[in-house]
């Protein structure tokens, strides 16, 4: 028991870095500014949150309409399990393998359950967090509009963090069953392919629920939203049980369906710990040995690669090539950046491929007069995803250790800098392709899929160059696992919040536009010529500030 | 040429300096050999003037350049190879040959001139295709090695360069360091190696907490040291006897 005490304790403080920061505030009081800095983000977030909130009040209200105020408690519980167990893969499979840190536990004389329930929990307390932030208000929405008694908010309080709990521990099965199986035949390469294919499965799978017969018939817009629900409500209890019980255990009298739905909750989740524990003793170490091989193929050099010696390039070409190379060479930079955003595209796209959904579709366009919202909702989820996958935002902190490299060569800071924005951009090219694709799906006719594409390349050429400059200030090279140093950012939560105001202000004086009624065109050319100067100005900014903050930084 | 003038490091807010008012000048042509203990401050004054690290007063010329007003111009002349050296890990070794030449703009003709040799002289032909993640320490050290020779710098500065290696390439480094400075350009290396200061050394320095004790060639040191020592005494009792704590 005390060895896993100690292991728990190791992996919180390592995983949270919590030494470090006690080390660092506490103790030595440096860089006081990074914690002011993070209630800085704090504050910026907090208008979302407010808007969040006064979202659910609002769902709220409208389904007390029709008295269903319960499905939204349950699609809370939904959210929470769907996030878990969505973004909750990539994560488990980065935590407990990819990262490599389990490998300098194989020598300890530590037991693989040990092991493996200590990196749960972190795993566990890591996904916790952003569900307290974004779901957990939701719950208190409810209780206070439903004027719900002390037994609701103490339901909450325990149930709350368990909600993310069975998702995680289907989702580590799963993970340790992958690594395993790739780790027998030593075919590590095949391995990342196996988890993005398992990956997508994982969400078709909770898509096709959200397909199927949700219109009866095209009746009334009201009746079909009534409809929806309705059948929204029986396919989350068939697929979700779990979110019944919840929901009953919260609402129902105590000694009647209450009572239930605590016994079956409880018991499921501890049913489901058990057996990963269980299968885990046996599956986890196997799949690490060997976590870190490469295929080696040690073929003679030959003169075919003479060749290849002989095409000298510009060293531009040179900087692009090494920031792709070493970006999609490092599975843990992309299964927790660009990754979930292009399945959360394609998911969306599949949300089209069936008839009945299709009659919405032609429901919205028959009452569609003109597309310019598409153009511009579009234009806004670009920045949106590509500030999410944080390609920019952590491009010069992906370079950790190796950043004394680019000290050292003799090229101009600003190239460098290019180098990392053309990067970027071309990863926010594809996501805005693939998005133009998905709108395609919808309807969305092809000039305003044009136009959404114009404005959003520029808008997300903007965001690049934000987050190369956000990620110049305040750069995270001491990293040790390379999923910190895309997830672990101030500059990526900076960047998501300063993408926030900026979306808002240009939203703003686009409605105001609308509102005087200029000509849609007339709209969408001003703001294009004006975006291509704000680019130019940002990206002589970003040099300047980056030329500025690479003589300091040192890796 | 490398010319130190005055360098100090500070990191962060410790007590004491790192490099401590450094003075220095190795000539053209010349192998330098820099010694100290662990801490004394060695790495820390490489990373100065290869401009890793920005020292917090001082200046530093590398071939006449001034690294800290020009340095774009003091690195085109600058081959480093670091301690522990740790290139891209997920580049291939040629890939990460190829991304440095192409930074230091190495002309077509002399990367086929070049590399073919230096690629067998290191016995790096077979594994320069693959990941450098996969390499072991003293390869990851060969291709940085392969890196910097390929464009022939005239300062060439290696940190503590033999760790790692096996004999054959430790005897064929000393080998190419001789023949990098025959040709009229600078070598300078840490070591803790001291016979191989001792012997291929045209001068060394050793430093101490960040200050400079002995200077000059193997002789100056011995005389430096007066009376009681003796010209049989080895570089190692000297430095045992300088850097002795009082
Ligand atoms: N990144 C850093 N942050 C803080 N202090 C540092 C850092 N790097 C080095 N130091 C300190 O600076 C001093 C000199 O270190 P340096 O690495 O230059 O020594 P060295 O002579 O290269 O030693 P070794 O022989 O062990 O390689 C040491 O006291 C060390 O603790
Ligand atoms: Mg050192």
């Amino acid at each position: 028991m005390k060895s896993l005490w100690a292991m728990i304790r190791l992996t919180l403080l390592t995983q949270f870095h919590l030494s470090v920061y006690r080390h660092r505030y506490l103790v030595r009081k440096e860089k006081l500014w990074q914690p002011l800095l993070f209630f800085l983000i704090l504050l910026l977030l907090l208008p979302v949150l407010v808007m969040m909130i006064g979202g659910y009040g609002a769902l709220y209200y409208g389904l007390s309409h029709i008295n269903q105020e319960t499905l939204l408690l349950q699609f809370f519980v939904v959210a929470a399990q769907v996030t878990a167990l969505f973004f909750g893969f990539f994560f488990v499979i980065s935590n407990l393998y990819l990262s490599g840190e389990i490998e300098s536990l194989l020598p300890l004389p530590v037991t693989p359950r040990q092991v493996l329930i200590a990196r749960f929990i972190g795993i566990w307390i890591s996904e916790l967090l952003p569900l307290l932030v974004m779901i957990f208000p939701g719950f208190i929405v409810y209780g206070v509009l439903s004027s719900a008694g002390m037994t609701y908010y103490l339901g909450v309080i325990l149930l709350f963090p368990l909600l993310p709990l069975f998702p995680l521990v289907l989702v580590t099965i799963l993970s340790m069953l992958i690594m395993r199986i790739s780790n027998v035949k030593k075919h590590r390469d095949l391995l990342q392919a196996v988890g993005l294919i398992v990956g997508v499965a994982i969400f078709i799978v909770v898509q096709i629920f959200f397909r199927g017969d949700w219109v009866e018939e095209n009746s009334s817009a009201l009746e079909m939203i009534q409809e929806v629900l309705i059948s929204f409500q029986s396919k989350l209890t068939t697929w979700f049980p779990q979110s019944v019980w919840v929901v009953d255990a919260l609402t129902a009298p105590a000694f009647q369906e209450g009572l239930l739905g605590w016994g079956l909750f409880l018991g499921l989740n501890l049913l489901s710990l058990w057996l990963m524990i269980t299968v885990g003793k046996s599956l986890l170490y196997p799949g690490v040995v060997g976590g870190n091989e490469v295929s080696s193929r040690r073929r003679v050099w030959k003169s075919r690669r003479q060749v290849q010696i002989g095409s000298a390039r510009s060293p531009l070409s040179a900087l692009f090539k090494r920031e792709w190379k070493l970006y999609f060479r490092t599975p843990m930079f992309f299964l927790n950046g660009i990754a979930p955003i292009i399945m959360l595209i394609g998911a969306s796209g599949a949300f089209t491929f069936t008839d009945n959904d299709k009659e919405i579709v032609s429901f919205l366009t028959d009452t569609s007069v003109t597309w310019d919202p598409a153009v511009w909702i579009g234009a806004s989820m670009v920045i949106f995803l590509s500030s999410f996958t944080s390609v920019s935002s952590s491009s010069i902190s992906r370079e950790g250790k190796q950043f004394y490299i680019s000290k050292l060569i003799p090229v101009p800071v600003a190239l460098m800098i290019r180098a990392k924005w053309l990067f970027s951009l071309s990863i926010s090219i594809f996501l805005i392709v693939l998005l133009g694709i998905v709108f395609g799906f919808f309807g969305v006719p092809l000039s305003s899929i044009l136009w959404m594409v114009l404005i959003g390349v520029c808008l997300a050429s903007i965001c690049n160059l934000c987050g190369i400059m956000l990620d110049a200030l305040i750069p995270n090279l001491k990293w040790t696992n390379p999923q910190e140093a895309v997830n672990k950012s101030y500059a990526g939560l900076l960047l998501v919040g300063l993408v926030g105001i900026v979306a808002g202000i240009l939203a703003g004086m686009i409605a105001i536009a609308y509102y005087f009624g200029l000509p849609s065109l007339l709209i969408k050319l001003i703001t294009l010529l004006l975006l291509l100067g704000v680019n130019w100005g940002v990206l002589k900014g970003t040099e300047a500030v980056a030329r500025k903050r690479y003589e300091y930084i040192e890796a | 040429m490398i010319r130190l003038q005055n360098i100090s490091k500070r990191y962060g807010n410790s007590p004491h300096k790192a490099v401590d008012q450094l003075n220095l000048e190795v000539a053209s042509g010349e192998i330098f050999g820099f010694l100290g203990p662990n801490g004394a401050g060695k790495t820390t004054t490489i990373k100065m003037i290869t401009g890793i690290v920005k020292p917090d007063e001082g200046e530093i010329e590398v071939d006449g350049v001034s690294v800290l007003k020009d340095p774009l111009e003091a690195k085109k002349r600058i081959g480093y190879v670091p301690d522990g050296a740790a290139p891209f890990e997920k580049l291939t070794g040629m890939e990460y040959i190829q991304f440095m030449a192409d930074i230091y703009q190495v002309p077509t003709e002399e990367r086929v001139d070049r590399l073919p040799k230096l690629l067998s002289q290191f016995k790096m032909e077979e594994a320069v295709g693959d990941l450098i993640q996969s390499y072991s320490r003293g390869m990851k050290q060969k291709i940085t090695l392969i890196a910097t020779l390929l464009y022939q710098p005239s300062v060439w500065i290696l940190d503590e360069p033999m760790v790692g290696l096996d004999p054959q390439s430790a005897h064929l480094l000393k080998e190419q360091m001789r023949e990098h400075s025959d040709a009229g350009n600078t070598v300078f290396f840490s070591t803790h190696v001291l016979e191989v200061a001792e012997r291929l050394c045209d001068r060394l320095a050793i430093i101490h907490k960040g200050r400079v004790i002995a200077y000059g060639t193997l002789e100056d040191l011995r005389k430096g040291k007066g009376d009681g020592v003796t010209d049989e005494e080895t570089l190692e009792k000297l430095f045992l006897e300088l850097t002795e704590e009082t």
